[in-house]
């Protein structure tokens, strides 16, 4: 689901933006109440662990396939803020450093996949739980139907941004129709991976699951001395104000969704006759100002209308639902005085048990070379070296799969950053993030039809790609990350109405085609200057860039420990995956479902342990959440170099602008 | 069973003299702590170590040591009782003076060497105790040079030997330059030569010493006392040699001698 550059217009995606920013911002305030010393590198390991989780793509129906978003997982692993931070820092870097998802749809992607997951995610897990009996089962099951909820609702905030932005001219109901039909499907295998997740995190360190802190019983301790002392454990507080809030919180958001969901498809397309969208979609397809196209007055009636039906129905259901609430939590009140003490002893009695010693087996890493690093498999869902060493497989999709599966053998080998001695290599990492991000947007927000500026970009790239010393063949091959999009491009002109022309006797939309060619030319752009980036720059002298830029230090912190950790869980992936296929393992089906969610649950043990030893021993050497890292200052020549990029491309954005 | 106590008459035989008000390196009163998921590791430990002891903490798998090392500096902590590190309280404003007095060697070396070379790892603390410059340099070969791997710096560290490893992580702590350094089991996985070249190194330093471990002869050759953690609680304290010549407080507490071992033949 991560929107490419070019598909959603400027003005919503930078509306989008700020919403973002301005949700990042309440996070960050947030998680000062769930983040301790000891707690911050969790929040890198949920990150790392929804990035990798993120790579294990699962079958939905014939011929699609899905990837878990993580937000739901995150918030209760981690608490919604942290959560909702660390979907954020993985989009970040997933758009940054690897070309997936666009810079200038980063509002959106954030939007949707982060803020919208974590926050329907958590509401829906805060009401389950209040509703069921306090014990692990119940949070097992609230886990898997907040993420069985969460995706469809980011969908159908894809939809909302699409509707209100879209480059193309797709009707909506169609879009509508096919991505909550295949979120869906996506929820469920969400689910499953969530529930189990959750699950197995339960067993063996309860202590690490954020919305299972209902479950802690107050401790003693006995001394020798045979006084008592409190436990050094975190108390849960004003869980019934929260959940009072997050009900709150989810009338508003159900009834947001309840507008899209219960607006049958026929229905949206009659609104959208009456008002006219239907009209201006012609002259939508001649007009290319990415200010065009969202003037629909007549939608936000009906919109506001259908809302407020929509709310009322919600109030109506919640309600009732409240009540619901209400008698359960009276009978099992009721009922507790008689089952009271075998289930708190049940809840309290938690076994630990030491999984650690079989994975720091202290010659794990001394065969280095020989096994690629996690990074290199990382990134492998994004090469194409997988898919040439794995000709079976059809679609980036199965390429992705097959990397995480680790079937890629050698798939990892080469890494992202490309050394080389060049003067795109010297220039200070800030430098090269503020270009890359300037030039993104100059490309977004020039005219579909100015066809020459777009061939001048491309140029200007090439040259860049000439100076860096960067084989044209390696970006060439990097950009399959694009193939998702490329696809949905080419249904374009068969899905768009308006004014039709025939091509080798097929009826093709020519605003379709417009479409196609505004989101491939632009979408392209963005993921060749990410690429280029990428090559240039390691991921090290990022974050120190990132640091320059100012962003918020416990961003850059998430994301430093997500990219530490990030080795952690690829080395343990591989040794799972090792131990799986020793024993006949092979995977690729339906029935393997299973098999990835328990293991995803041991995987996050595993990593989080070996993480949490790393950690303890960063603390021990003074470390207090920012990384020593050495970066210098950006001189004004390199600015100025820097910048010729940007400048370049704006002078071409604004003579397109005159010329049309 | 406790046989000695204070420690005070094993000073001379490190042959270091300090000021006799001076406050002791390691000071542990009533120390007890229980793991967020109720599992209670220390229930009370009393524990008191002069400057520039050397002191050998035994004691069976599951006895509570690494926990217990994990308060010298503060990073468990919250149970009752109190830590003090040359007179000062381990609490949340203390904690990185703290963290540069109390150097930790961790039991697996892996843990606690992450950076890119292992220049870059020994550099990380001073670093982030704000040593730049020339000065974090220096700093950062007189560790390597203690450790003897000077000629391995710009190497990544898991492509070092294992013994190699453990001895980077004791540069790691070195470069900090701290008043006491703790060992989780430090011989552990070391091939007798690599054990040897350690022992050197540690011999050779002029700090307080506490090594957690279950090798007694190593214990026996490094710290002129010891302390027996069993349960969560101190249940022995005084010469090395006395408690390893007591074959039933050993066994009581689950800790074996090598075959053939006499500590009593020995020096
Ligand atoms: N993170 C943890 N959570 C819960 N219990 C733990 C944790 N770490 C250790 N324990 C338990 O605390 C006890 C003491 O452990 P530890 O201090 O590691 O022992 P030692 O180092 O002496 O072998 C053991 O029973 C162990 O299972
Ligand atoms: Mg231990």
């Amino acid at each position: 689901m991560h929107v490419p550059d070019g598909f959603i217009n400027p003005p919503v995606s930078l509306a989008a933006g700020v919403l973002a920013g301005a949700g990042v911002a309440l996070c960050l305030r947030g998680t000062r109440r769930e983040l301790d010393e000891r707690t911050a590198p969790l929040a890198g390991l949920v990150a790392a662990f929804v990035f990798a989780a993120q790579m294990i793509n699962f079958p939905v129906a014939a011929g699609t396939s899905g990837h878990l978003l993580g937000g739901a997982l995150a918030a209760i692993l981690a608490g919604p803020w942290t959560g909702a931070l660390c979907v954020a820092v993985v989009l970040l870097v997933q758009s940054l450093f690897f070309a997936d998802g666009g810079l200038t749809a980063l509002g959106v992607n954030i939007t949707d996949m982060s803020l919208i997951t974590v926050l329907v995610g958590w509401a829906v897990f805060k009401v389950v739980v209040a509703v069921l009996p306090r014990t692990r089962v119940s949070v097992v099951a609230a886990s898997a139907v907040s993420a069985f909820v969460a995706v469809p609702a980011a969908s159908l905030g894809f939809v909302g941004f699409y509707a209100l932005g879209g480059t193309s001219d797709v009707p909506v109901p169609t879009v509508l129709a096919a991505m909550t039909g295949v979120h869906v499907l996506i929820g469920v295998g969400e689910a499953l991976i969530t529930g189990a997740t959750v699950a197995s995190v339960l067993a063996v360190r309860p202590d690490l699951v954020h919305g299972a802190r209902h479950l802690h019983r107050r401790l003693e301790l006995r001394t020798t001395a045979g006084d008592a002392a409190p436990a050094p454990v975190a108390h849960p507080g004003g869980v019934r104000r929260f959940v009072v809030g997050s009900l709150l919180v989810s009338l508003v958001v159900a009834g947001v969704v309840s507008f899209w969901a219960s607006t049958a498809p026929d229905g949206l397309n009659k609104v959208a006759a009456d008002t006219g969208v239907g009209q201006t979609e012609t002259a939508h397809a001649a007009d290319g100002s990415p200010f065009s196209g969202y003037g629909t007055s007549g939608v936000a009636d009906a919109f506001a209308s259908k809302a407020v039906a929509g709310v009322t129905g919600v109030l109506v259901t919640l309600a009732v639902a409240g009540g619901v609430v209400v008698l359960v939590r009276r009978r099992s009140a009721r009922r507790a005085a008689a089952t009271t003490a075998p289930a708190q002893a049940g809840a309290g009695t938690y076994a630990y048990s030491v999984t650690t010693a079989g994975s720091t087996a202290p010659d794990a890493r001394s065969d280095g070379p020989a096994v690629p690093s996690a990074a290199d498999r990382l990134q492998a869902r994004y090469s194409t070296q997988a898919a040439r060493e794995n000709g079976a497989a059809d679609t980036a999709a199965e390429y992705a799969a097959q990397a995480a599966r680790g079937g890629g053998g050698a798939a990892g080998a080469h890494r992202l950053y490309r050394h080389a001695e060049s003067p795109v290599h010297r220039l200070s990492p800030q430098s090269k993030l503020a270009a890359t991000v300037l030039f993104v947007f100059v490309v977004v927000a020039t005219p579909r039809e100015a066809v020459w500026a777009f061939a001048v970009y491309a140029l200007l790239l090439a040259g860049v790609t000439a100076v860096a010393r960067i084989p044209a063949g390696l970006v060439l091959r990097r950009m399959v990350v694009e193939v998702p999009f490329v696809l949905f491009a080419v249904l374009m002109p068969f899905l768009s109405r308006g004014e039709q022309v025939d091509v080798l006797g097929v009826s093709l939309s020519v605003g379709g085609l417009w479409s196609a060619w505004n989101v491939l030319a632009k979408a392209t752009l963005g993921v060749v200057c990410s690429i280029l980036l990428a090559a240039t720059t390691d991921l090290r002298a990022l974050l120190v860039g990132l640091e320059r830029l100012k962003m918020p230090s416990l961003l850059v912190q998430i994301m430093s420990f997500m990219v530490r950790y990030g080795d952690v869980i690829g080395d343990e992936m591989h040794r799972m995956r090792i131990a799986r296929e020793s024993r006949g393992f092979t995977g690729g089906d339906l029935r393997a479902l299973p098999v990835v969610a328990r293991s995803a649950g041991a995987l996050f043990i595993r990593s989080y342990e070996r993480g949490e030893r790393v950690h303890l021993a960063m603390l021990s050497r003074g470390y207090t959440g920012t990384l020593p890292l050495q970066g210098e200052a950006t001189t004004a020549a390199q600015w100025r170099t820097a910048l010729v990029l940007p400048a370049g491309a704006l002078v071409v954005a604004l003579t397109a602008w005159v010329l049309r | 069973m406790t046989i000695a106590d204070n420690g005070t008459d094993t000073l001379e035989v490190v042959g270091r003299q300090d000021r006799p008000d001076a406050p002791p390196s390691l000071l542990l009163e009533r120390v007890a702590y229980a793991y967020p998921d109720g599992h209670q590791a220390l229930f009370g430990v009393d524990l008191r170590i002069g400057r520039g002891e050397r002191v050998a903490l035994l004691g069976p798998n599951g006895a509570g040591k690494t926990t217990l090392v994990m308060h010298l500096n503060g990073i468990l902590g919250g149970g009752d009782g109190t830590v003090s590190v040359g007179g000062l309280p381990v609490v949340k404003d203390t904690l990185q003076e703290v963290r540069r007095r109390v150097g930790i060697v961790f039991q697996d070396p892996d843990d606690q060497l992450f950076m890119p070379t292992v220049r870059d790892d020994v550099a990380f603390g001073p670093a982030n105790l704000g040593v730049r410059g020339a000065e974090l340099d220096a700093r950062v070969d007189r560790a390597l040079a203690a450790v003897r791997l000077g000629d391995l710096a710009d190497r990544p560290p898991y492509h070092l030997s294992f013994g190699q490893r453990r001895r980077a992580a004791v540069a790691t702590v070195l470069a900090m330059e701290p008043e006491v350094i703790v060992l989780d089991e430090p011989s552990s996985n070391l091939d007798p030569a690599s054990r040897r070249e350690l022992a050197q190194i540690l011999l050779s330093l002029d700090v307080t010493i506490l090594m957690v471990t279950h090798d007694l002869p190593y214990a026996l050759e490094l710290c002129p006392r010891s302390v027996i953690l069993s349960d969560g609680v101190i249940a022995a304290d005084g010469p090395t040699k006395e408690i390893l010549s007591d074959p039933d407080l050993l066994a009581a507490h689950r800790l074996e001698l090598p075959f053939g071992f006499d500590p009593r033949v020995l020096g």
